[in-house]
């Protein structure tokens, strides 16, 4: 058996990685369609300002670009080194989403980037245009292909095991590619990077005003991020809403989970806003509750029940019997292939293989499961409540506050007084980091709510990893966090840099703060 | 392009390269030597290592 110290350092290491990794990602994708739409009103007014806007904040695109570019790598790495048995199980399914996300990257994404930073003198207004779109469309296909790689081990349909291969084998390319929770997850995810694109602009355009610099850039800059973030960042809140509703379909622990919903309450479930958790003895001592909601939410009914936890674990006890039965006869067929008892009960079973396998954590032989084993791993089935019900409500609630910072932005900016409101103008400079702490909490409740799986219901996380060292794991997991903190250091360096010199920096002899040689 | 902006192309194009140089690290450090060969076999015996038959001395 692997031991758990291999396990939580992998995870840790994954984690790690996959977060720093976000910490560029959001912003790409959000700058992006901001420099779209930037541009589009240059083409269409041929006021230069938009050009000037569009390439001012293209260069703190391209700086981020440059930055986070193959900071994703680390993670393939990853999938080679320490889940080599995951990517043996699912790498059927798993790297074709994942290569044609590689081609996309190099071929549409860079590209385009290449010709938007270089062909402005080279291309005509409406060729340029086209290159910005196109650099954003490919930006945006890139995360559909990885979501749809991730979706899939969050609700794995169209493929299925073979028990001559021992691997996952697709079987419905289309069932993978339009499964309704990478679909879901899509959307929510990219509407949260265009709040974080919103965000920067808005808040760097607010601490201009606050300084009283290139008002006329900034106070346009502030108009186009408001709108954009304020429409961006209700697709959030109402994509986010169609996201809990497929995870709810497909992921019932996870919802329970993030609800602390210990017992299976009668129609329609309320939603529990805060409470207070007490994972010992499974309930909540204290909860303020909002009736309808969580049924509302969850089921898009007002009839049908969302199980408790307790419900559930009942469940998944009765699946992991089902799956002792399962892994009994995959072994009986391992040895001879043309058992035919072994094949039928095998056939029979094969729903809760993965049930069974988690029992692999406790003992080898899972004939020799005891109550008291099934019973850890029935616990194992759930993940802990109390991060996934704060993690979710943090991310909740700074959504909220976002909205409320977009939808007042952009009253003011209606009305000409985004300028005169030093309140609103220092409030949006606070709130920069707030996207990037809620894409990264969103991620914690997708991901660590998915435990104790790396595929849901289909493959344990214990028995995904590689049989590596602790010793080599420490020490691929410090070189991973020193070169990704570099990485931020120079990223923030690079950005305040830039931010501070502001348009002045495109020496066009139109703003404040011109470079001295211009 | 001004010789600014040429200076900032210059200095993210060394900022890939080196990140590039330092990924190269990384993997010949961590990575080049950590062969988990994975067939159907070695999957088979890390997931359902199939059980004694009964009787078998184990």
């Amino acid at each position: 058996m692997i031991s758990e110290h291999v396990v939580d350092l992998s995870r840790l290491q994954f984690a790690a990685t996959a977060m720093y990794h976000f910490l560029f990602v959001p912003l790409t994708l959000g700058m992006v369609w901001l420099l779209v739409i930037m541009e589009t009103v240059y083409v269409m007014t041929g006021k230069t300002v938009w050009k000037d806007m569009t390439r001012f904040w293209g260069k703190l695109f391209g700086i981020n670009f440059a930055l986070g570019v193959t900071t994703g790598i680390t993670l393939e790495f990853q999938f080679g080194t320490n889940w080599a048995y995951y990517s043996h199980y699912v790498g059927d399914i798993f790297g074709a989403p994942l290569a044609i996300e590689g081609l996309m990257a190099f071929f549409l994404e860079s590209t385009f980037i290449g010709l938007f930073f270089f062909g402005w003198d080279r291309l005509s207004r409406p060729q340029h245009l086209l290159v910005t779109t196109l650099m954003a469309i490919g930006t945006n296909l890139s995360a559909l292909w990885i979501l749809i790689a991730n979706g899939w081990m969050q609700n794995p349909v169209g493929a299925e095991f073979s028990y001559q291969t021992m691997r996952m084998e697709m079987t419905d390319f289309w069932a993978v590619v339009f499964n309704p929770d990478a679909q879901a997850k899509f959307v929510h995810t990219v509407s949260a990077g265009y709040v974080t694109g919103a965000m920067f602009v808005l808040s760097i355009s607010s601490w201009y005003l606050l300084k009283g610099r290139d008002v006329e850039f900034a106070k346009r800059s502030f108009r186009v991020a408001s709108a954009f973030g304020l429409a961006s960042v209700l697709s959030v809140i109402v994509l986010g809403d169609e996201s809990g509703y497929t995870v709810g379909e497909a992921q019932q622990t996870k919802m329970a989970a993030i609800e602390a919903m210990w017992e299976t309450e009668p129609a329609p479930a309320s939603f529990n806003m805060i409470a207070g958790i007490n994972e010992a003895e499974q309930k909540n001592d204290w909860a303020v509750e909002i009736p309808y909601v969580m049924g509302i939410i969850g089921t898009r009914s007002l009839s049908k029940e969302i199980p408790g936890i307790r419900d559930i674990k009942v469940k998944n006890r009765e699946r992991i019997e089902r799956g002792i039965q399962a892994v009994i006869a995959l072994e009986a067929l391992r040895k001879h292939r043309d058992d035919k008892v072994a094949l039928e009960a095998f056939e029979r079973h094969k729903a809760d293989l993965g049930f069974g396998l988690l029992l692999k954590k406790y003992v080898t032989d899972v004939r020799q499961a005891t109550p008291a084993i099934i019973d850890r791993a029935v616990n194992d089935t759930v993940p802990r409540v109390a991060p996934m019900f704060w993690s979710f409500r943090l991310m909740v609630g700074l959504g909220m506050l976002m909205l409320a910072l977009f939808a007042l932005s952009f009253w003011t900016t209606l009305r000409g007084a985004c300028a005169h409101k030093p309140w609103l103008l220092k409030w949006a400079l606070w709130m920069l980091p707030t996207p990037w702490i809620a894409c990264e909490l969103g991620w914690v409740v997708a991901e660590y709510g998915r435990q104790p799986w790396t595929i849901y219901g289909v493959l344990p996380t214990h028995l995904s990893v590689s049989t590596l060292s602790v010793e080599s794991l420490y020490g691929s997991l410090a070189g991973f966090v020193g070169f990704y903190t570099v990485l931020l250091i120079v990223e923030v360096y690079l950005m305040v840099k830039f931010a501070r010199q502001g348009p002045g920096s495109l020496g066009t002899g139109r703003y404040q703060f011109e470079p001295a040689h211009a | 392009m001004r010789p600014d902006e040429r200076r900032l192309v210059r200095h993210l194009a060394w900022v890939v390269v080196i990140k590039l140089l330092a990924l190269g690290g990384l993997w010949w450090m961590f990575v080049r030597d950590q062969h988990v060969r994975t067939d159907a076999a070695t999957a088979a015996q890390h997931l359902a290592a199939p059980a004694p038959d009964q009787g078998e001395p184990r």
